[in-house]
């Protein structure tokens, strides 16, 4: 597929979520840039703000299966991967997939989980594949992982180490729309939810199709370096213990890729790198203690380094 | 890292406070520099090393300067005053290299073997400047000038420090008053230790008054007399001696005379210190009034803290080339420094007779106790009724003829004084019985005398080719009234000074070689007064750091900017580089929209737009951008028909805008100017 069909698939599926988000053009837009980036994302956001929905509202769109796991303390390894369960009968053992054999997966409050629940997701979405038993299975494609965080609560938590944030490409916020927006959600579901009316935009080939024609979007060596910049600048930055990986490079400039794509454009503009630096690298940031209790974040530290980097004009 | 000046500032508290503020200056200068000086040098950890390594050199080489030259408690405070110079090359080197750090690993030798054979593994980078501010600060406190000024100083650098790392959460009032109240705290702290410091020194003073006595105490000298056992001096080299033309110098080098005795104690009474006055050149001083010159001897003595007995000839009455502060002499022939440098090398110029104060009735002072065996031995050599000089001879040959030399002395009966059983039993003793015993017979036949102290000169050194005094050539011996004039007498006898030469051990050529060694390096340290020795400091240094700037110089120097970090390899290639896009930039920027380095184009052109000009029109400029980001991001580049067409849009669009005014003409054709490749656009690297 060459850029024009494929950017017309990925405006599709973004009209048909804004049909089930309301006023959060921007957060389908980095959904969107991550999903055909082929990278998984982290929202991090106050319960009831949509992370359900638009996990559920993609599934939908590209019909594709979705499954959603609740964290909790007593989640295990193989609540999630599956389990091989002797059968009397053939006298063999049988795998019994897990719930993470899906397209869309939503891992809703991924904190609650001990590390080592949460370590068994976070190699599936690496490896794109589990292995239970000594036997590998490979996960179905395309695989999207929407694993959700609420900042506020920490009571009973596990906050994941940086790195396992190091896997997802992006973390976001949805945040609260504006009143007049929620006044529309309101109306849209006052006699049900308009979820249930989504039907899909696109199939799944046409992912794999949008996937590709992301790769293929043009990057100049001027702007690899731009991207390397930026993150290198992570690990000098003050204030920060530990800066972004060449993992963060490879997923900005990846994100970077998706976004020029969904702009319509065949190469990547400095300001696509901008645009998502911060998304792909400040979840990767361990800000010092100190610096922390100062204020200092790691959106922050990355909105200061895209403002001093010199970029490519 | 610290925040610009205040490194600078501290080094200069430092000078201030040490007396070294030239030093202090140029350091100052150097650390600050950083700010001035662009490029930065890419060390290596072995660079590092390197420069540790000679920080380290530097610090042994202060110390053995120190060392040497003064005593322990003034060396460790002037080795502490000079570590900021020590510490320096180090911190110049993290202040002008890329990395802006120092790992741990150079300090240590077991760190830097670990870091060899993991390179991989992280360091430990610590940032050298807020701790060499603090190393500023207690060595400017090593000084010791104790006034607030200090307090002060210390304050305010601190104060600047805290300032910069200060929590944001709180307002500056808050955080000033909990500084003024740790201020205030440490004020009255350190003020109340000082007070109980000063009372437990006075309580501790009254106790340890009588225990400790060391030097030649002008007023009072303990013998051995009587004491059981061997009496052992060291071989150690305390005195040089040179006479003039290769004569021999006098035998005896006289410190102090004393007029009375009580066993086993001489004392100087009624002899009170006059401070002598030096000549116009300050390094010339009288002791009396002049004689005919029978001869002059130099003599080189170290002196503890700058103060001491100096030794010379009885009948000395000048003294050249004695650079010291101040000098006081008694009427019984003691020249005492005051105030002086370690090592002291004078001329003693001497005649006739000395410049003593006449005999007096206490240099006819026989002790009660002592009396009875004085008088029995007086009469036995017939002292009565002889004159002086005669009196002297019968003495002087008793004492040869009947006497011998003996350091080892075994017990004697009870009741018996050590004089007496000297004189009648033993007669053996080492010259402190020999010269007391001589006092007071020649007192007892009427004769003024006194007993001095000194040295005896007889060893020519031909290692040094000089004259040498060690610690146990020491000696005593007897100054009697005699034709109107004191005379040396010694009655000990002659042997003793082989018997001291026994005494010397298998390792004293080697003691001796050493003590050369320490004495040619005391007398260039002292040679010059003490505010030179900043300067023959700072020749020391030349060479090493010469050394080092060579080392650094041969190092790649690499460019620095905003993204140091990113300069550290050579930049990309930037295709694109002629678009004539920039010539619309640059007239933007002139009408006052001057694009950030982190702002990109579209964001730029956006700002420009919303901000809406009354005199630039910016429709025709998104589609001139979007062809210039695919001319200099699209690796598919333009074809030739775009690229005219961006390169004419540009123009013309300039051109439009070239008309904004008469101040405005200039400055456009300045831009255009300044925009070498525009003239042929079509172009490409």
């Amino acid at each position: 597929m060459s850029a024009g069909p494929a950017r017309d698939v990925a405006a599709r599926i973004a009209a048909n979520l804004a049909t089930v988000m309301q006023g959060q053009t921007l957060a389908i837009r980095r959904l969107l840039a991550a999903f055909a980036s082929g990278g998984h994302v982290l929202l991090e956001d106050y319960p009831g703000t949509g992370k359900t929905t638009l996990a559920k509202a993609l599934a939908r769109s590209i019909g594709a299966t979705f499954k959603r796991i609740q964290f909790t303390p007593d989640l295990l390894p193989s609540d999630i991967l599956g389990v091989s369960i002797y059968d009397q009968r053939d006298q063999t053992f049988r795998f019994y997939e897990g719930p993470i054999f899906t397209n869309v997966l939503l891992a809703d409050e991924i904190n609650r989980a001990s590390p080592r629940t949460q370590s068994a997701l976070l190699e599936a979405m690496g490896e794109g594949q589990v292995t239970v038993d000594g036997t590998s299975y490979r996960l179905h494609d395309p695989f999207f992982v929407i694993a959700t965080q609420n900042p506020v609560e920490f009571r009973g938590t596990y906050p994941l180490p940086e790195a396992q944030m190091d896997r997802f490409a992006l973390q976001f916020g949805l945040g609260y729309v504006e009143p007049q927006e929620e006044v529309a959600i309101l109306t849209a579901q006052e006699r049900h939810h308009p979820l249930e009316d989504l039907g899909p935009v696109a199939s799944v080939d046409d992912v794999a199709r949008l996937r590709a024609a992301v790769r293929d979007v043009r990057v100049s060596d001027e702007l690899r370096r731009y991207v390397v910049d930026v993150v290198r600048a992570t690990r000098t930055a003050p204030g920060v213990q530990l800066g972004a990986s060449p993992r963060a490079s490879l997923a900005l400039m990846a994100g970077a890729q998706a976004l020029a794509l969904l702009d319509g454009q065949a190469f990547v503009g400095p300001e696509h790198v901008q645009e998502i630096a911060g998304p792909v690298i400040a979840h990767r940031l361990a800000v010092d203690p100190q610096a922390r209790f100062a204020g200092l974040t790691g959106v922050a530290v990355v909105e200061e380094i895209v403002k001093t980097v010199p970029v490519p004009a | 890292m610290t925040p610009p000046g205040l490194l600078g500032a501290a080094l200069l508290f430092w000078g201030w406070q040490t007396g070294f503020l030239a030093v202090g200056v140029v350091m100052a200068a150097l650390v600050e520099g950083r700010h001035l000086v662009r490029s930065r040098w890419d060390l290596s950890r072995t660079d590092f090393n390197r420069v540790s390594d000679l920080s380290a050199v530097l610090l042994v080489l202060i110390a053995i300067y120190q060392f040497v030259g003064t005593d322990a408690a003034r060396a460790v405070l002037a080795i502490l005053e000079w570590l900021p110079l020590t510490v320096l090359p180090l911190v110049t080197c993290q202040l002008y290299s890329t990395a802006g750090v120092v790992d741990l690993s150079i300090f240590f030798w077991s760190l830097r073997r670990r870091a060899n054979e993991h390179p991989e593994e992280p360091g430990w980078p610590i940032d050298l400047t807020y701790p060499y501010v603090a190393l500023a600060l207690l060595s400017a406190s090593a000084a010791n000038v104790r006034t607030g000024a200090f307090f002060a100083g210390v304050v305010a650098l601190a104060g600047w420090a805290l300032w910069s790392a200060r929590p944001r959460r709180y307002p500056a009032a808050v955080w000033i008053a909990t500084l003024a109240v740790a201020v205030a705290l440490g004020w009255a702290g350190h003020v109340g230790i000082a007070a109980a410091q000063r009372a437990m020194e006075r309580v501790a003073q009254s106790w340890l008054l009588n225990l400790i006595r060391r030097d030649t105490d002008p007023f009072k000298s303990s013998t051995a007399l009587g004491e059981i056992g061997e009496v052992k001096l060291s071989p150690r080299i305390l005195l040089r001696v040179e006479s003039a033309n290769g004569t021999r110098p006098p035998a005896l080098l006289r410190e102090a005379s004393y007029n009375v005795y009580n066993a086993p104690t001489w004392y100087a009474v009624d002899a009170a210190f006059i401070s002598v006055s030096p000549e116009a050149d300050g390094a010339t001083w009288k002791l009396g009034p002049p004689v005919p010159e029978r001869g002059r001897v130099t003599v080189a003595a170290y002196l503890r803290r700058g103060k001491g007995v100096l030794p010379a000839p009885s009948g000395a009455r000048q003294l050249d080339n004695l650079l010291v502060v101040e000098l006081a002499k008694n009427p019984l022939g003691s020249v005492r420094v005051d105030e002086g440098l370690g090592l002291v090398r004078y001329a003693a110029h001497f005649g006739d007779g000395t410049a003593d104060g006449p005999p007096r009735t206490l240099d006819l002072v026989v002790p009660r106790n002592e009396q009875a065996a004085v008088e029995r031995a007086a009469a036995q050599l017939g002292l009565a009724g002889k004159t002086p000089e005669q009196a002297v001879i019968a003495v002087r040959a008793w004492f040869s003829s009947h006497f011998r030399y003996a350091r080892f002395l075994g017990a004697r009966p009870q009741g018996v004084s050590p004089l007496e059983d000297f004189f009648f039993r033993t007669r053996a003793g080492h010259c402190e019985y020999f010269a007391t015993g001589t006092v007071l017979l020649l007192r007892a036949a009427g004769i003024p005398a006194r007993y001095a102290i000194g040295y005896a000169v007889h060893e020519w050194s031909p290692l040094e080719g000089r004259w040498v005094v060690r610690a146990n050539d020491a000696h005593a011996w007897t100054l009697a009234w005699v034709g109107g004039a004191w005379r040396e007498i010694d009655t000990t006898p002659g042997e003793w000074i082989s018997a001291e030469r026994e005494t010397a051990s298998f390792w004293t050529p080697l003691g001796d070689l050493w003590s050369w060694a320490t004495y040619l390096f005391s007398r260039w340290r002292w040679s010059e007064r003490e505010d030179r020795l900043a300067g023959s400091i700072g020749w020391l240094l030349v060479p090493l750091i010469a050394l080092l700037a060579w080392r650094l110089y041969r190092r790649r120097r690499v460019a620095t900017g905003a993204a140091r970090g990113a300069a550290a390899t050579a930049p990309p290639p930037r295709p694109g580089d002629d678009s004539a896009f920039y010539l619309v930039e640059r007239r933007l920027a002139q009408l006052a929209f001057p694009r950030a380095p982190g702002e990109s184009l579209v964001r730029w052109l956006a700002r420009v737009e919303s901000a809406r000009p009354p005199a630039v029109t910016t429709a025709a400029l998104p589609a001139l951008l979007a062809l210039h980001y695919r001319y200099r991001f699209d690796p598919a580049g333009l074809g030739a028909a775009e690229l005219t067409e961006l390169d004419t849009g540009a123009r013309e669009w300039v051109a439009a805008h070239d008309m904004g005014g008469p101040d405005m003409a200039p400055q456009a054709h300045q831009a255009r100017g300044a925009t070498p490749p525009s003239d042929s656009p079509g172009q490409r690297s």
